[in-house]
């Protein structure tokens, strides 16, 4: 496989498995409100979990050092992966959502997210310090040549980035769906009308970190690799930055927003010839992102594809109301 | 019911007969004591006004019964369940419904949507319904209510507008659609007539009046306008600095020199 080729096939497996982490941030913001500036941790558990269960235990004295170890086989430490992930957010959201309302939880999310870096950069027994989880197996690797991986492996990730946009669409048209657009805009309000803004909120929140689980587990099965660079803050940045761009509340704008943002413009800032100081154009990636956010929030809040109005009532109803006798009303058809 | 001999109470005779019973319900915020040891029932089937001047605690009432704020002291119960200090979506699902005093629609939400909202116990609601998809036809009958109930307030033209395209009246007959659709069996109405036009004011009232249809269906309803509280409410209680200062009919309440004094005064035309 030639060079531009393995280029190509690996921008368009981060672009999948980014617009997996797009679907469940959109879910967890754009539809439910909750301002989770963590949500790259949620990633982090999951290739974290996956890791130490696909790889043999750590040897004993050894330089290396990580919990697990249990050598599993593909897919049972993707599922252990996303499994951790969803203890994870079900323990982090409890907490949260009892007490913390929107912009408290997002300063509590950060907090959280700084907390749990500084506490896997420092004690290196949990997942091996700043080096991080090395040799993790891919899936069907050993079985396959090169290019048969990276074909295989590309699949896999379309696949995954389809099926959950296909699930979390299906639920979002539902009432679900209605109800959690009305804890964002006025959980008082929803609660005055019996629902309850933390089951919803907790709900987006599993599901959100169901995406991110499964991307996590799936980013480390490709990179084999993983580290606290990998999550650092500014990486809920391109995620929140994808949203903005491609549309709040729109499925097919999150995943248009991940094609423009990692797909394309942090490829094309890669291209930047190196200028002033070592990291000043590792650091103008960031700032672009940043003005990418403002310039969007500023001009087209709404995004490239706005959030659409009520879709829920042209899915299927019409059928229903036209067996059960009355005609669906002209101004909702 | 007799049964080996025994007279029993029925069902029917051991229900509450009291909708709402407030025992010694006080709030405070910070050092301002909002509501002081408010006592009052309303038995089952009453339409009861709440009045008194501004600030006189009225809606922190409404907040303390409804739920909508649970820092408060004394005992809360409805139709014989302590609702003391529950969340406002627990009080709701015991069908106790509230109003705001300044409705709070969902504005990038269209009006049929907020109505739709209101329905209670919706399949589609949890994660496992709308993946398993089994919601449409319940969703089918909730929508024929909605139509129904935006139809009776003549909102059907505006039914798939935005909230934020309402106006201010529009906007209030869309928060009591929103609550009756989960057919509650009691509702604390705050200032259900502000900003309604005279026509819609008149179909409100029928409305309201149409509810008593069920004997059991319960009001307390905060409101400045005398003359529909004269019209919808049998007794009114008043509050001024947070306690109540008298409980009657409007009419009794009228000559009452206290209420004159810090509520109707002198020049009050009802």
């Amino acid at each position: 496989m030639g060079a531009l080729a393995y280029y190509g096939f690996t921008i368009a497996i981060y672009t999948c498995l980014s617009a997996i982490q797009a679907l469940g941030f959109n879910l967890q913001f754009g539809f439910a409100g909750i301002i989770n500036l963590a949500y790259v941790v949620l990633v982090a558990v999951g290739a974290y979990s996956t890791a130490i269960a696909a790889v043999a235990p750590a040897p004993h004295g050894g330089l290396t050092q990580y919990i697990g170890g249990f050598g599993w086989p593909f897919p049972w430490d993707m599922l252990f992966g996303i499994f951790c992930t969803l203890a994870f957010s079900a323990v982090l959201g409890g907490l949260a959502f009892k007490r913390l309302r929107e912009d408290y939880l997002a300063v509590s999310m950060i907090v959280v997210g700084a907390g749990l870096l500084v506490l896997i950069n420092d004690d290196v027994p949990i997942f091996n310090g700043t080096s991080g989880m090395a040799g993790v197996p891919g899936p069907f690797q050993d079985q396959l040549g090169p290019e048969a991986y990276q074909f295989v492996f590309l699949m896999m990730s379309a696949v995954s980035a389809l099926l959950i946009f296909l699930l979390f669409s299906r639920i979002t048209k539902s009432p679900f769906g209605r109800a959690l657009k009305a804890v964002r805009e006025d959980s008082d309000a929803a609660a005055s009308l019996g629902k309850s803004p933390w089951r919803l909120k907790m709900s987006a929140f599993l599901l959100g970190g169901l995406a991110a689980g499964l991307s996590g587990s799936l980013l480390i099965l490709y990179i084999g690799a993983w580290n606290t660079s990998a999550w650092l803050p500014q990486e809920s940045l391109i995620v929140l930055a994808a949203i903005i761009v491609g549309g709040r509340g729109n499925h097919g704008g999150a995943v248009l927003g991940t094609f423009v943002v990692i797909g394309v413009i942090t490829q094309a800032t890669k291209f930047i010839p190196s200028f002033g100081n070592a990291v000043l154009v590792a650091s103008l990636q960031v700032v672009s992102i940043g003005l990418l956010i403002l310039a969007f929030m500023w001009w087209r809040p709404q995004g490239l594809l706005p959030e659409l109005k009520d879709q829920y009532l042209r899915v299927g109803i019409k059928k229903e109301l036209s067996d059960s006798g009355p005609a669906l009303p002209r101004a909702v058809d | 019911m007799v049964a080996s001999g025994i007279p029993t109470a029925t069902s029917a005779e051991i229900r509450p007969v009291m909708a709402l019973d407030l025992n010694e319900v006080s709030c405070s915020y910070g050092g301002t004591k909002a509501v002081r040891s408010v006592s009052f029932s309303i038995p089952k089937g009453a339409y009861v006004a709440l009045i008194g001047p501004n600030g006189a605690g009225k809606t922190t009432l409404l907040n303390c019964i409804s739920g909508y704020n649970s820092n408060y002291r004394g005992r809360v119960l409805f139709d014989g369940h302590d609702i003391s200090r529950k969340p406002l979506h627990h009080v709701a699902n015991q069908s106790l419904a509230r109003t705001f005093q300044v409705p709070r629609i969902y504005r990038r939400m269209t009006v049929v949507s907020n109505v739709m909202l209101g329905a209670r116990r919706q399949i589609g609601e949890s994660v496992l319904g709308a993946v398993l998809g089994t919601w449409r036809k319940q969703e089918a009958e909730n929508l024929e209510r909605a139509w129904a109930l935006l139809t009776r307030f003549g909102l059907e033209r505006v039914a798939d507008n935005y909230g934020a395209e309402l106006s201010g009246g529009q906007e209030r007959l869309v928060e009591l659609c929103r609550v009756l659709m989960l057919k509650p069996r009691a509702i604390l109405l705050d200032e259900p007539f502000a900003g309604v036009s005279p026509a819609n004011r008149r179909r409100l009232a029928d409305l309201i009046l149409e509810l008593k249809s069920d004997p059991d269906f319960t009001i307390l309803m905060v409101e400045h306008r005398l003359e529909w509280v004269d019209q919808l409410c049998e007794r009114t209680i008043v509050l001024a600095n947070g306690a109540v200062i008298a409980d009657g009919t409007l009419a009794e309440l009228r000559g009452q020199k206290s209420v004159i004094d810090s509520y109707l005064g002198s020049t009050e035309i009802a």
